[in-house]
């Protein structure tokens, strides 16, 4: 009998402990993945990648040359989701922007969106600003290139298994010519295999 | 306390147990019932208090994201119903898998012990209605990642066909290639249009006259010269071309309730025994919807609706497909049941066989959950207008002709080449 309740008691213990949420912190460059989806590693890693391979093609220095020592000034256009899962293409931007600045071979303007916030700003500080601390009108950046691209993914799935296939393409135009002078290319494929049974 | 005073306890809390299980399944019937009642009578904030009083979890957790997102969507919190059906394709991705312990129960005790997975046209309803949430948001690419998490679960559950063997799925593939079309994918829109048409086709429903100017006009397009002349013999038609610099109004008219799902017992006693045998099934009961056609107009031009889906008919059949399983597993569960008996009979005596026998029958309870606010038809009207804003009138109509509801859309905006969703849902 002692036994039995002793059985009950851990049985109890282990379904208690098995229910409880856990939280662990875990260090942004960690690798987890959970589900096979796009995830923020991929979204890192294939900015990483395709910003540093961007920065070592020739167009940067032709660019430089031309335009007296002068780094260009680039800005992030729209970056198309083709793909199968919802990916929150925001953060991809953001990455790729981090790496674009903190890499300090280009300058950087702000896109479209917060560009109208900061005319809104400008224009107030018109009016409510003191002489000395006001932004003027007309002083903004103009971007020399534009980068654009889009994230593809083929999905080939049978019963329990799928491989996944996600292709970035991204494309730096110049905006003054429209020519492509940049185009990087960043596969990544996964195998994602899921249980076919559960209790 | 002695050995037979404790195996009396034990098979009465047993008793309580399975009472208490019994139970919670006519919670749900009953609880859904009302969700469905103030849905059906336009007051969905109020189906949605209902819902959430009804604390669905564990094995109706489903049914709780599915019809939660539903109802978000009718009380036009789109981002609320896009949270709640995401949460919805997660616990159905889950539930691919085979559960050990639910079929050993559904094989032994009951069919109501298990986690509601969703039939397949509720999966793909799901990413229909996620796609049109999305298309309410003026979010034409994520309404594309649905069309291709359609195609995807159709290519991955029925590989050689890529169609439900059922039906279900005719209007999705349409959705699919009306949201390439708006895209500016004429190729990925044909795909998806001849998919449409090979399903509308399997399952003997009217190929939509709108869907078969499409297949024409993008064949034409894109130089299928052979396809297009073996589709203008096949349609007996020819579509008339776009006029230049002009879009569409697409309108999407979901009606009624799919079938109301019910348990059919059969019940008998063995009168040398005294046993008692209960055999339960699902069955479905119809239920009518008023609207039978509408037309999409602005101005002078108009268009008239055609139904473009047929759930009542997806539900009947995919249940008509499942029923030999679930009636050789209620078999099965009355032998091991009456095994049951046999056995309790001849250990404790007759009162604990007629005890083991009368839970038995008890827990004879056929699975009558179903995602069952989805709408039973789908009627869908297109309107080719020139580029630039639109006042619409959406008129619809019952069965004997009689107007049931206008509705006017100010301002539409109308895109070169492109398409403008407009959307509504009747419950009756």
């Amino acid at each position: 009998m002692k036994a039995k309740i002793a059985l009950l008691l851990c049985t109890t213990l282990l379904l208690a402990a098995g229910c409880a949420t856990k939280v662990e912190r875990i260090s942004p460059d960690e690798v987890r993945d959970l589900s096979g989806v796009w995830n923020d590693t991929d979204s890192r890693l294939v900015s990483e990648e395709m910003i540093a391979d961007m920065l070592s093609r020739p167009w940067l220095d032709s660019h430089v040359r031309a335009h007296g020592g002068q780094a260009p000034v680039v800005i992030v256009g729209d970056i198309r989701n083709l793909s199968h899962e919802h990916i929150n293409t925001r953060t991809f931007i953001a990455d790729i922007e981090r790496e674009l600045i903190n890499s300090g071979r280009v300058q950087f303007v702000a896109g479209a969106e917060v560009r109208e916030a900061i005319r809104e700003e400008r224009a107030d500080q018109d009016i409510h600003a003191s002489e000395a601390t006001r932004n003027a009108m007309g002083q903004e950046l103009g971007a020399d290139f534009m980068l654009v691209g889009s994230i593809n993914s083929i999905i080939d799935a049978e019963g329990d298994t799928a491989v996944k296939y996600y292709q970035v393409d991204l494309t730096l135009i110049s905006l003054a010519d429209n020519r492509k002078v940049w185009i990087g290319q960043k596969k990544i494929k996964k195998v994602v295999e899921k249980n076919s049974l559960r209790w | 306390m002695n050995a037979l005073s404790a195996s009396r306890n034990g098979a009465w809390l047993l008793a309580a147990c399975l009472l208490l299980g019994a139970g919670g399944c006519a919670t749900y019937s009953h609880g859904i019932r009302q969700v469905e009642q103030l849905a059906a009578a336009d007051r969905p904030a109020q189906a949605l208090q209902a819902l959430e009083k009804l604390e669905l979890d564990g094995d109706d957790r489903l049914l709780h994201f599915l019809n939660r997102g539903l109802l978000l969507r009718q009380t036009g919190d789109y981002r609320g119903s896009i949270a709640a059906f995401e949460q919805a394709k997660r616990i159905m991705a889950e539930l691919e898998a085979v559960s050990v312990s639910e079929t050993a129960s559904s094989l032994t005790v009951t069919e109501s012990w298990s986690a509601y997975a969703g039939f397949p046209y509720e999966r793909v309803m799901l990413h229909v209605l996620q796609a049109l949430n999305h298309l309410a948001l003026d979010d034409l690419e994520a309404a594309r990642v649905e069309a291709l998490q359609i195609d995807l679960y159709l290519r991955r559950m029925h590989g050689e066909t890529r169609s439900l063997p059922y039906g279900g799925d005719s209007f999705a593939r349409y959705l699919s290639g009306l949201i390439f079309e708006a895209g500016n994918e004429p190729d990925a829109a044909l795909v998806a249009y001849r998919q449409a048409l090979r399903s509308y086709e399997a399952n003997g429903l009217a190929v939509p006259a709108d869907l078969q100017e499409r297949l024409l006009r993008l064949t034409r397009a894109l130089g299928l010269n052979a396809e297009h002349a073996a589709l203008r013999e096949r349609f007996g038609r020819e579509a008339p071309p776009l006029p230049p610099a002009s879009g569409e109004v697409v309108a999407i008219v979901a009606s009624g309730m799919v079938p109301r799902r019910i348990a059919v017992e059969s019940l008998g006693q063995d009168p040398a025994s005294g046993r008692m045998y209960r055999i339960s099934l699902p069955s479905l009961l119809p239920r009518p919807t008023r609207l039978r056609g509408l037309t999409l107009a602005a101005g002078e031009r108009q268009s008239r609706g055609e139904p473009a889906e047929n759930l009542n008919q997806a539900a009947r059949r995919s249940l008509e497909a499942r029923l030999p399983v679930l009636t050789l597993r209620a078999i099965s569960r009355l032998v091991v049941k009456e095994a049951a008996a046999d056995s309790m009979e001849r250990e404790h005596g007759a009162a604990a066989g007629a005890l083991v026998n009368f839970l038995g029958v008890l827990l004879e309870q056929a699975d009558t959950r179903d995602w069952s606010l989805l709408p039973g038809r789908i009627y869908l009207a297109a309107l080719a207008l020139p580029a630039g804003r639109h006042d619409l009138e959406l008129t619809l109509y019952d069965g004997a002709g009689r107007v049931l509801e206008t509705r006017r859309y100010r301002d539409v905006p109308v895109e070169p080449d492109g398409i403008h969703f407009v959307m509504l849902r009747r419950f009756d």
